[in-house]
C-alpha cells in the first residue's frame, strides 16, 4: 500500500451503534449514531463538517483516528484499516485530534513540555524533539510563550498549544472537533488563521467541525450531517445557497447569504451563491451601477 | 426607578503586591427597571468582575453599588437579601446541577427561602415551564438531558427564586444553533412576561442585538459605552478597534458606505438591511 495513496481518509458503509448492556451482558438499548457513511477525503483538503448536536459528527470524527471503531463497515487512514490493532499507532500518528475544551487537553506545567509530551512517548531522540517543538511553536506563533505555564494563557493561545502538540508529531491530517466553540472572537480568529496556515503552507489535511457558518465558509469543501447520515457534500458556495434545506436541519447560513436569499425573494437580481462580505458588496454595488476597482 | 446603579465603581486585585491590577476602573452606569441589557467586552475586559459586584459576591475597592435604591454595603442592608433580589447565573451553569431529579434541582433555591411547600411547588413548575422544561422531564435525572436542556434547568433553578434582577453570564456559550436560539428565546419570553431586569453577558454581538434593548460595552476595565441597540453601531469602527466583533451584516453596511451606498448607521439585522436596500434600489429606478 506504499506509494500513491491519494485519499488520506476513506470510510466504507460505516455504521456505529452505542449499546447499553444489562448485568448479564444482554443488550437492553441500542442507538445507531452513524447509518452508513461513505466518504473519501483526499490529501491536502480543508473540509468543514456541519450538523446540529446529536447528528453524529463528533462520533464520525472519532473514527478517523481509531478512537472508535465502527460496528459495521470500514475506515482506512492512508490505506490502513483502523480496526487493525497492530497498526493503531501508525493511524494515530497520521491523524491528530484537537478537541473543544482547551483546558482538558494540556497536561504539562510548561508550554514547551506540553508540546514535547507525545514525542517523548514515541521515543524521538532529544535533539529531534527540540527541533520539532521549536518548529511547532513557531508555526502556531507561540514560540515566545514556550516557557510560560498554560494557565497564564488565553483560551485561543491554549488551543494553539494543543494544535502545536499535534503538529509536533508531524501528522498528515488534523481533525478538530469544535476547537473554537469556547473561545472569544479574537481567540477564534487566531485559531482559524492557524488552521488555514497549516493547510496552505504545510499541506496538512484538515477536518474541521464547527457550528460557525462563517468559519465553514472558508473551507474548500463542506459536509453536512443529519441523523447519522451525510446529507450534503459540496463546495461551500453550493452548500450555503441551499438556505431552506439547511434551516430545515437546524443550521444557519452566513448573514450575507441570507440577505441575498431575501433580496432574491423580492425579485432583485443577485446570485444565490454569495458567502463572503466582499462578494456580497460587489454584487450590491453592481445593482447601483458601480464597479469595484 | 433604577434597578442598578454603580458610582465610581473600582475593583483591584492583589492590592499592595507587584501583581496589582485594576479589573474594574471607575464605572458609572445606571440601568432602569425592566431593561434587557447586553454586556459585551473582550476576554479580560472586566465584564465578569463587574457583574459579580451586583449581588455582592465581590466587594469593590472603592465606589458604590446601588440596587433598587439601596447601597448594598451600607450597614442597614442584609447582603443575603440582595442575593435573593439579584440572581446570578454563571457560565456553563449546567456544571452546577447536582440533585437526583430535575424537580429537586430547581427546588433547591426556593426551598432555602423559607417558602411554604405549596409555594415552592408552584414556583418550580412555573420556572420549569418558562424555560421549556416539560413535566415529564421533572422526574428525570438532570444528567440524562442534552447540553441545552441542562442549561435551561440550571436557569430555571435561579428563576424559581424570582429575582428582580437576573444576570446571566454567557448563557448560550458552547451550544449549537438550535440550543442557542432556544435558550435565548426562552430568556426573552421570560423578560417580556415577568418584567424582570435582565443583564446578559455575551461574546456574540449578533445574539445581543437580537434580544437586548441596550448594550453595555466594557474595554480594559472601563465602561466604553452604554447605548441603545439602535445607536451603538454608529460606533462600529471603534467597537472593532477594541477587539470586538460586529454582526457580519453590519460589516457589510460599513463596506457599502465606503463605496457610496449608505444604508444608515443602525444596520444590525438582515431584515433592516433588506428594507433599506430595497428602498434605495427602488428610489434609484424611479429617478
Amino acid at each position: 500500500m506504499i506509494g500513491d495513496i491519494v485519499n488520506i481518509i476513506e470510510t466504507k458503509d460505516l455504521e456505529f451503534e452505542y449499546q447499553t448492556l444489562d448485568d448479564d451482558g444482554k443488550v437492553i438499548e441500542s442507538n445507531k449514531v452513524l447509518k452508513g457513511i461513505n466518504l473519501t477525503i483526499p490529501k491536502g483538503q480543508f473540509v468543514a463538517v456541519l450538523g446540529h448536536n446529536g447528528c453524529g459528527k463528533s462520533t464520525l470524527a472519532k473514527h478517523f483516528n481509531g478512537i472508535l471503531v465502527g460496528s459495521k463497515g470500514k475506515v482506512f487512514v492512508n490505506g490502513i484499516d483502523t480496526a487493525d490493532d497492530d497498526k493503531i499507532y501508525d493511524v494515530r500518528q497520521n491523524v491528530g485530534m484537537v478537541f473543544q475544551n482547551p483546558d482538558n487537553q494540556l497536561v504539562a506545567t510548561i508550554v514547551e513540555e506540553d508540546v514535547a509530551f507525545a514525542l517523548e512517548n514515541l521515543g524521538v531522540p532529544p535533539k529531534e524533539i527540540r527541533r520539532r517543538v521549536d518548529e511547532a511553536l513557531n508555526t502556531v506563533d507561540m514560540y515566545k510563550y514556550r516557557e510560560h505555564s498554560p494557565h497564564q494563557l488565553s483560551g485561543g493561545q491554549k488551543q494553539r498549544i494543543a494544535i502545536a502538540g499535534v503538529i509536533a508529531m508531524e501528522p498528515d491530517c488534523i481533525v478538530l472537533d469544535e476547537p473554537t466553540a469556547m473561545l472569544d472572537p479574537k481567540g477564534r480568529k487566531e485559531v482559524m488563521a492557524t488552521i488555514k496556515k497549516l493547510n496552505r503552507e504545510k499541506g496538512i489535511t484538515i477536518v474541521f467541525i464547527t457550528h460557525y457558518m462563517e468559519e465553514a465558509a472558508q473551507a474548500e469543501r463542506v459536509i453536512v450531517m443529519d441523523k447519522g447520515r451525510v446529507i450534503m457534500d459540496d463546495e461551500p458556495k453550493k452548500i450555503f445557497s441551499r438556505v431552506e434545506e439547511l434551516k430545515a436541519v437546524g443550521l444557519d447560513v452566513p448573514q450575507v447569504t441570507e440577505l441575498c436569499y431575501e433580496l432574491r425573494k423580492e425579485g432583485i437580481d443577485i446570485p444565490q451563491d454569495i458567502i463572503t462580505e466582499q462578494d456580497c458588496m460587489e454584487h450590491i454595488l453592481k445593482l447601483f451601477g458601480k464597479d469595484v476597482l | 426607578m433604577n434597578a442598578v446603579e454603580t458610582k465610581n465603581l473600582t475593583y483591584k486585585y492583589s492590592v499592595g503586591t507587584p501583581f496589582e491590577t485594576t479589573a474594574v476602573d471607575d464605572v458609572n452606569v445606571t440601568i432602569e427597571k425592566g431593561e434587557f441589557v447586553g454586556i459585551i467586552g473582550h476576554t479580560g475586559s472586566g465584564k465578569s468582575t463587574l457583574i459579580q459586584h451586583l449581588n455582592g459576591l465581590l466587594k469593590q475597592t472603592s465606589g458604590d453599588v446601588i440596587i433598587n435604591g439601596r447601597n448594598i454595603w451600607s450597614k442597614d442592608v442584609n447582603i443575603r437579601d440582595i442575593r435573593f433580589e439579584v440572581g446570578l447565573v454563571f457560565q456553563y451553569s449546567e456544571h452546577q446541577l447536582f440533585e437526583e431529579t430535575v424537580y429537586k434541582d430547581i427546588a433547591f433555591g426556593p426551598k432555602n427561602m423559607d417558602l411554604s411547600p405549596e409555594e415552592v411547588d408552584k414556583r418550580v413548575r412555573e420556572a420549569a415551564a418558562s424555560m421549556g422544561i416539560t413535566d415529564d422531564m421533572l422526574e428525570r435525572s438532570p444528567f440524562d438531558l442534552s447540553g441545552g436542556q441542562k442549561r435551561r434547568v440550571a436557569l430555571a433553578g435561579v428563576i424559581a427564586m424570582e429575582p428582580q434582577i437576573l444576570i446571566l453570564d454567557e448563557p448560550a456559550a458552547g451550544l449549537d444553533p438550535i440550543g442557542r436560539d432556544t435558550v435565548l428565546e426562552k430568556i426573552s419570553e421570560y423578560h417580556k412576561n415577568s418584567g424582570t431586569t435582565i443583564l446578559l453577558v455575551s461574546h456574540s454581538m449578533e445574539d445581543i442585538v437580537k434580544y437586548a434593548g441596550k448594550v453595555l460595552v466594557m474595554n480594559r476595565g472601563r465602561l466604553f459605552c452604554y447605548e441603545s441597540v439602535d445607536n451603538v453601531f454608529s460606533k462600529s469602527k471603534e467597537i472593532q478597534m477594541i477587539g470586538l466583533d460586529v454582526p457580519q451584516i453590519t460589516r457589510l453596511s460599513l463596506m457599502l458606505k465606503e463605496h457610496g451606498v449608505d444604508l444608515g448607521d443602525d444596520i444590525y439585522t438582515i431584515e433592516r438591511a433588506k428594507q433599506r436596500l430595497i428602498e434605495q434600489i427602488k428610489g434609484k429606478q424611479e429617478c
